[in-house]
């Protein structure tokens, strides 16, 4: 229903105080609805026609100098502008992260992928039951355990060192850990990661320590493969949740006996990690 | 009888203040979401050294020397090319801890990728002298080889930093007997409280990795305070 000129005047008399446009509009609306009900009653009521109904209806209605006051006063405008403001950022927000995994998508379409394969995952989980020694270290805020282990007594010995941290935002430093680590065996070998395959980059271009986990590959004293001092970072495989990392330490050509312990050290100026476990006899 | 005015049902709808409330804790999800994304930066390079600090469980250092993003504290004589990059986009520090300095080079890079920062511990044991060496990290220095030379042309230079000489020093030099002989001089800057910066050109092949080094430090008089001589640190 179209109203008359002195309906509209009305109006906005009692909006014109709303500061905020979308609730002046909101009101408006309601105010205009209630005109026309009230219009309409006065018509059915006291047989009244157009203008003269609508006028009787304004005068019922109330003095729109007042009523404007108390809108303006219960329409305060900074939480509509909050509320602008909350969508703007939500859609700014938006864009930010559809960037931000497009970008992802677009570092990892041309550097390939640094993630394992699935095989190695299950692998992983039909890994044998490592007793352990003690169960987990807490240094500096970060819980040290080690998860998995394997064996095959002559080729290849690995285990799966865990750091934790509730901190999601300061994983470990995986150069740092991988500097101090030492594997130590029952008689008394040490083992630890040369230099070399710390500066090394991998054969996708990729350097172990940029990406989320690494093998850690070394031979000793005790291999009896003089070939096989080789770094090999092929196998490399991770596994990172929000609040833990596992590095999987690998031993290759060590001849691991039946019962040995392996003990892993980790030397930082805070304190010594240390972790043992006895590696049971197990398959792939 | 009036007719009956048809109202559109509203459905179950948010006040704007809920709505306004749901969506800031949207927005401060998706932030988080993409701190995350970009590998959670921090705002100040120096809460990122102290974060590598933690990570590597490094008990706090005593900050002695900050080489701020954009300012280009490495100046060899005759340097002639210039890494802009380089220099716009990342910090050194050093700091000092009890019986060792920490070094820590952070080269934020792009998006995922901000773990492009290194940090190093320099235990002062390992050193003959009174005086301990801290090389610095640099991108194309390579100290995870064990050497503190740089061997990339681009980068016009190394450095090397002493925290402490005596009292009244007002000059210094450190010379380095290179792997082929040669012997490089550099005299130091003085970038804070008694810490000097020798910064090395690196148009050599050699490093200088454990080779023997002289370091001579001069009041304002040029009367000799102290000469040192000794091996120039590997990382361990």
């Amino acid at each position: 229903m179209e109203l008359h000129e002195n309906a509209k005047q009305w109006l906005e008399t009692a909006t014109k105080g709303i500061r905020f446009g979308p609730d002046r509009r909101e009101v408006e609306a309601e105010l205009r609805e209630h005109i026309e009900d009230k219009t309409a009653d006065m018509a059915r009521i006291f047989r009244l026609e157009g203008e003269e109904a609508e006028t009787e209806a304004l005068k019922r209605m109330g003095d729109p100098a007042e009523i404007g006051r108390e809108l303006a006063r219960l329409h305060k405008p900074w939480l509509g502008y909050l509320w602008n403001a909350s969508l703007t950022l939500l859609g700014i927000m938006i864009l930010v992260c559809a960037f931000c995994f497009f970008y992802i998508w677009l570092y990892q379409e041309s550097n390939g992928p640094s993630a394992p394969g699935p095989a190695r995952m299950d692998a992983y989980a039909a890994m044998a039951p490592v007793r352990l020694e003690p169960e987990q270290v807490e240094l500096g805020g970060y819980t040290f355990r080690i998860m998995a282990g394997y064996t095959d007594h002559e080729q290849i010995t690995f285990v799966v060192l865990r750091v934790s941290s509730p901190r999601f935002w300061e994983p470990v430093d995986l150069a740092g850990l991988l500097e101090r680590l030492e594997v130590v065996l029952d008689d008394g070998t040490r083992v630890s990661i040369p230099r070399a395959f710390l500066a090394s980059t991998g054969s996708d271009g990729i350097s172990p320590l940029h990406t989320w986990g690494a093998d850690v590959v070394w031979g000793s004293s005790r291999q009896p493969n003089p070939e096989a001092d080789e770094v090999d970072i092929k196998g490399r495989w991770w596994a990172r949740g929000l609040f833990y990392q596992d590095i999987n330490v690998v031993l290759r050509w060590i001849p691991i006996a039946p019962g040995e312990r392996i003990t892993l050290e980790i030397d930082y100026p805070m304190g010594k990690v240390r972790l043992s476990a006895v590696l049971e006899e197990a398959e792939i | 009888m009036k007719p009956n005015k048809t109202r559109r049902p509203r459905r179950f709808r948010l006040s704007r203040g809920w709505q306004t409330v749901r969506n800031l804790l949207l927005c401060l999800l998706l932030i988080l979401l993409s701190w995350g994304l970009a590998g959670y930066p921090l705002f100040f390079p120096r809460l990122e050294f102290r974060r590598l600090e933690r990570e590597n469980l490094l008990p706090r250092s005593e900050i002695v020397l900050e080489i701020k993003k954009g300012t280009y504290t490495y100046r060899a004589p005759g340097s002639l090319i210039y890494n802009k990059r380089w220099s716009e986009s990342s910090s050194q520090f050093v700091g000092l801890g009890d019986g060792y300095a920490v070094n820590c080079w952070l080269h934020p890079d792009s998006l995922n990728q901000s773990k492009d920062a290194w940090i190093h511990c320099w235990p002062f044991d390992e050193q003959e002298g009174e005086f301990k060496l801290v090389p610095l990290i640099s991108p194309f220095t390579d100290w995870r080889n064990g050497d503190a030379w740089a061997s990339h042309s681009l980068f016009p230079c190394n450095g090397i930093v002493v925290p402490a000489l005596p009292e009244g020093t007002a000059w210094a030099e450190l010379a380095i007997l290179a792997e082929d002989g040669t012997e490089y001089r550099e005299i130091g800057s003085l970038e804070g409280e008694g810490v000097w910066l020798f910064a090395f050109r690196s148009d050599t092949s050699g490093g200088i990795g454990g080779r023997p080094y002289t370091l001579t430090a001069r009041d304002r008089d040029g009367a000799v305070l102290a000469v040192q001589e000794g091996i120039v640190p590997l990382s361990q």
